[in-house]
């Protein structure tokens, strides 16, 4: 939950993005605006859709020692020059809610989309076909195809009642819906909010504009609040509903590796994509909160309890050698106890929590070689972490630069406290990385996960208001950046859990109307890389990397229209 | 200035208490017991106060959803100000006015027959005339302390205490209100800023208490309904009593986090970006926030030209108040009435976008009605007017709506907020404090549907 997670921090200016192509022709003629429909004073019924048209660019070229890589064909060569268009894509986004007399009511919404740019089939290398292909046929698999080409969702679906029993309220919700507890904003897979929900790291990456309500995919549950006093608050959450994390897929842009994760259905041609190890659907992950907001203390304490089942793999594959196919496999019964506390100091709004995870899975050894271990590659290394969020969100005042905006910071730590199964299988310094270990001689920047790791974000956001009749302009800046070790859990889809691996985007966002958004956006990533090797093939590519070194070369320029009616 | 009763700041520093004192006898008898003047004025431009709308008959039928209708619809101007007659007017014109005027050719003000229409129910009458004199004001104007569900200072006798009479003016425990806000760029082109559904606490007025129980008077939750891209965005605003003890607290829902954080930085002269800048934090309601950063002065009292009763900001439409580059002069009604003036201006030390501010405080209802700000050029920049109409249907809750615009003289356009243009608007106010569990930030978040 990295690159993606930094529009935790925008506000409302940030708007779900759109075409203003389409609005024109579709005859628009007037400002549209949120249809409310009034057809009883005790009924609210909202119609909002959201249209976007996005335009992506390769900028950098192809870098020889990724691209020579036998596992990165299909993810190299799909655009593989420099002004190549990697997404050309249409967003729908419509969501209906009802509330009656403000206090009961229902919520559906649904997504769907196309990528012109995804409408041909998986691209090869100039290497053998047999090893350079994620697909015996050249043909994407249809979770690719329904997640980058052409597909639709259900995204929400809930009923909610704000209740009073005596006099306390009582808010349920019950369906579909997303629900987050404690105050990190970027460090996602370090936050109190770990697992509550998967997250769609496909859109995340391929989409940078899109707001975070519509990365996070909702699951079936219940939750209740009971705000037992003015200043003390419980909150339950049951979930009946599992859903993993949307990872890139290989063959695509931001593939990580070809084979990888859920649409391939080949390993380099020599094994098929087998059968994942996961929670049941219906996985019965449960959690308590407890919010108490003194009036003395000006702020509030949270304490927190979870049960759930991990929505990230232990590793990006693992091997059974029952059947010699490949799969992923992620955690059950994670348990996590949490504190929170946020208070504004001077006019910086800061948020704090930490949170001790016990069973967690760890960076596991991918695709594990010794089946005296795991023969079915059910499992992963467990063990227990502490991690520790801290971060402060200020206004920026007016001077000559800038009118107003925003500066986000947040730092996280996580500290490892004991592996407690699979010990053999941790892909860390000491464990599997030592020498003789399955990573033998790699050392830290191959991945290695280590004992303690810090990363940082920063969004610096300065805003323009009215610059010409109507346009409001902004133009964020953000880094995410790994400042010390690496993580120790497997924190796919963006870098910075890893020592000196950076991600960033620099970016302006015209606002036009309050009502059409035009953003231009540059992102860039850049991860250490291992020694060179030859290649299978004689040439020279590096042997591995921290983080998504594979993306060092993906720099590119993205386009997005945006507008909401 | 054709009547004052106020007392020079200079001989008040020394010893407001006797003055005061002097005048405190006063209520009930040639004052109101909230403080204004009770007689009309000599010319008979101002009527006499007899005890606001709630005591008027025959008015027009309303509700909450029904609206209010203009009790005073078949009245016709008594005269208009335009740019050509200005001078004739100069006295009673707020130099706001008199810019606007200047500026634009076609600009009008409708000077319609005064109605004091501002009500108060008994027991705040009482309080006020009972505690007249006890409340005291914390330097600075951090605060008041000492007084409770009562006009502070009847009889004020310096700018923090009118400024505190105008956070403080009379409001009911708890308000609903439903409407619209809008920029107009300098091109003329309107930008809705959205439906927005609000509810008021007044913890300061609940008729069952007879103290505050915590620092904060009034609890304010904004939650935008539209436009799209804002649609469940939440604030929730608390209000000290005492700036020394808290700041404001201002809790922030964000539909794309789904989470409520603090948000200390939406105070001051931040702009605020939903608005496209168009007025800073503490532009809402013509002012609201600490006052450390400015020198207040009370002027004087005077009759001046103000917008009043102007109910058709309480059903209107867009094609019916926005013009190009002001509000539509048949949309808005003026009328005469006294007010206490303020000039606030920066001190050396503080930093704001504002060199100086001053601002008219009706004498009846407390509620500031108009105000202008000024650059570092010493130029008129902004130029505001509050347009207040009462939800007269609604007994001892009766008060005044906070309906305003402000116009941005250096850049060309200007906003309205809280007006009610598209049908679904409602304005509804009662005397019992609700279920305070409802107004916490967690409840905001738990609430939430977006």
């Amino acid at each position: 939950m990295k690159r993606f997670s930094k529009s935790w921090a925008y506000q409302g200016c940030h708007a779900p993005l759109v075409v203003l192509a389409i609005a024109a022709v579709a005859g628009f003629a007037h400002p549209a605006k949120a249809y409310t429909f009034n057809t009883n004073p005790d009924w609210d019924i909202e119609l909002d859709t959201n249209l976007s048209y996005t335009l992506g660019t390769r900028v950098q070229p192809m870098n020889k020692d990724i691209a020579n890589n036998p596992i990165q064909q299909n993810n190299e060569y799909k655009f593989p020059h420099s002004g190549s268009i990697i997404s050309n894509r249409v967003d729908v986004a419509s969501e209906l809610s009802a509330t009656y007399q403000n206090n009961y009511g229902f919520d559906v919404s649904v997504d769907g989309w196309k990528d012109f740019a995804y409408n041909g089939g998986v691209a090869k290398g100039p290497y053998p076909e047999s090893l350079a292909s994620s697909s015996p046929n050249g043909h994407y698999g249809a979770y690719t195809l329904n997640n980058y080409n052409v597909g639709g969702e259900l995204v929400n679906a809930f009923a909610f009642a704000n209740m009073q029993f005596g006099n306390v309220p009582v808010s349920v919700k019950v369906g579909r819906f997303t629900e987050y507890w404690g105050n990190a904003l970027f460090s996602g897979f370090q936050a109190i909010s770990y697992g509550q929900s998967p997250i769609d790291i496909i859109k995340a990456v391929d989409a940078p504009g899109t707001e975070v309500k519509d990365l996070f995919m909702p699951r079936g549950q219940v939750s209740v609040h009971i705000q037992a006093t003015p200043d003390f608050t419980i909150g339950l959450q049951y979930q009946f509903e599992f859903r993993p994390n949307r990872f890139p897929e290989g063959g695509t842009y931001l593939g990580v590796a070809d084979a990888f994760f859920n649409g391939p259905t080949t390993l380099e041609g020599a094994y098929k994509r087998g059968s994942d190890y996961r929670a049941p659907d219906n996985d019965g992950s449960f959690g308590i909160e407890a919010l108490y907001s003194p009036a003395a203390l000006n702020g509030t304490v949270g304490l927190y309890f979870r049960q759930f089942d991990d929505p990230s793999a232990y590793s990006p594959a693992e091997f059974n050698f029952t059947n010699m196919t490949y799969h992923l496999a992620y955690a059950r019964h994670v348990r996590l106890y949490g504190i929170s506390l946020d208070k504004n100091i001077g006019t910086v709004a800061t948020d704090f929590e930490a949170s001790v995870r016990t069973n967690t899975g760890l960076n596991t050894v991918p695709l594990v070689a010794d089946p005296a271990v795991d023969l079915l590659g059910h499992d992963g290394a467990r063990g227990d972490t502490l991690n520790v969020v801290a971060n402060g969100i200020q206004a920026l005042t007016p001077t000559p630069f800038w009118q107003t905006g925003q500066i986000v910071g947040e730092i996280a730590w996580t500290h490892l406290l004991a592996v407690t199964h699979n010990r053999a299988l941790y892909n860390a310094v000491g464990y599997a990385c030592s020498p003789g270990g399955y990573s033998a001689g790699q050392g830290m920047v191959n991945g290695c996960s280590t004992p303690d790791e810090v990363n940082i974000n920063l969004l610096f956001d300065p805003q323009w208001l009215q610059v010409f009749p109507g346009v409001d302009i902004d133009a964020p800046i953000d880094v995410n950046a790994g400042i010390h070790g690496n993580g120790q859990t497997l924190a796919l889809g963006g870098t910075g859990d890893q020592a000196g691996s950076v991600a960033y985007s620099v970016g302006v966002h015209a606002l036009i109307r309050q009502l059409y958004n035009i953003k231009l956006s540059y992102s860039g990533w850049h991860s250490p890389t291992a020694k060179k090797v030859l290649s299978p093939f004689g040439q020279y590519m590096y042997s591995g990397g921290s983080g998504e070194y594979m993306w060092n070369d993906k720099g590119n320029l993205e386009l997005v229209f945006s507008t909401a009616f | 200035m054709k009547l004052k009763h106020f007392l020079l700041s200079g001989f008040l520093a020394a010893g407001w208490g006797y003055g005061a004192h002097a005048q405190i006898s006063q209520l009930g008898n040639t004052l109101t017991d909230f403080g204004s003047i009770k007689a009309g004025s000599a010319d008979g431009v101002i009527p006499a106060y007899t005890g606001g709308i709630t005591a008027m008959q025959g008015l027009p039928a309303a509700s909450a959803t029904a609206g209010y209708p203009d009790p005073f619809a078949s009245e016709k101007p008594l005269f208009s100000v335009t740019g050509a007659n200005m001078a004739q007017y100069a006295s009673e014109l707020t130099p706001g006015a008199q810019a606007l005027l200047k500026r634009y050719p076609d600009y009008r003000i409708d000077v319609y027959p005064t109605h004091r229409t501002a009500s108060y129910p008994a027991w705040v009458l009482q309080n006020t005339v009972k505690q007249a004199g006890q409340a005291k004001e914390l330097p600075d104007g951090a605060g008041v302390s000492g007084v409770y569900g009562a006009i502070p200072f009847p009889v004020p006798a310096d700018g923090y205490q009118v400024m505190w009479n105008s956070f403080l003016q009379y409001h009911p425990a708890y308000c609903e209100e439903r409407f619209q806000n809008y920029l107009v760029d300098s091109s003329g082109s309107v930008t809705q800023l959205g439906t927005i559904q609000t509810s008021w606490t007044h913890q300061y007025y609940n008729p069952n208490a007879t103290s505050l129980d915590s620092n904060f008077w009034a609890f304010y939750e904004v939650r935008y309904l539209t436009p799209a891209a804002e649609a469940g965005q939440t604030f929730l605003f608390e209000y000290p009593i005492d700036f020394g003890k808290n700041d404001d607290v201002t809790y922030f829902y964000s539909p794309g986090t789904r989470r409520v954080r603090l948000a200390p930085e939406f105070t001051y002269d931040t702009p605020i970006a939903s608005y496209g800048g168009a007025i800073d934090y503490d532009e809402i309601d013509l002012f609201y926030g600490k006052m450390d950063k400015f020198d207040w002065k009370l002027v004087g009292e005077k009759e001046m030209i103000v917008p009043y009763n102007d109910y058709k900001m309480a059903n209107t439409t867009e094609s019916d108040v926005l013009g190009s580059h002001f509000l539509k002069p048949d949309g808005v009604r003026w009328e005469r009435h006294r007010v206490w003036e303020i000039d606030a201006t920066l001190k050396a030390d503080q930093r704001h976008a504002f060199s100086r501010w001053t601002f008219y405080v009706d004498e009846d209802s407390w509620q500031i009605v108009a105000s202008e700000s000024y650059d570092h050029s010493g130029a008129i920049y902004k130029v505001g007017f509050a347009y207040p109409y009462q939800d007269y249907a609604d007994g001892d809750a009766t008060n005044f709506a906070h309906t305003f615009g402000i116009y941005d003289l250096s850049r060309g356009s200007y906003e309205l907020s809280y007006v009610q243009t598209q049908g679904n608007g409602f304005y509804h106010c009662t005397t019992t404090l609700p279920n305070m569990s409802n107004y916490t930030a967690q409840a905001m978040a738990a609430q939430s549907v977006r």
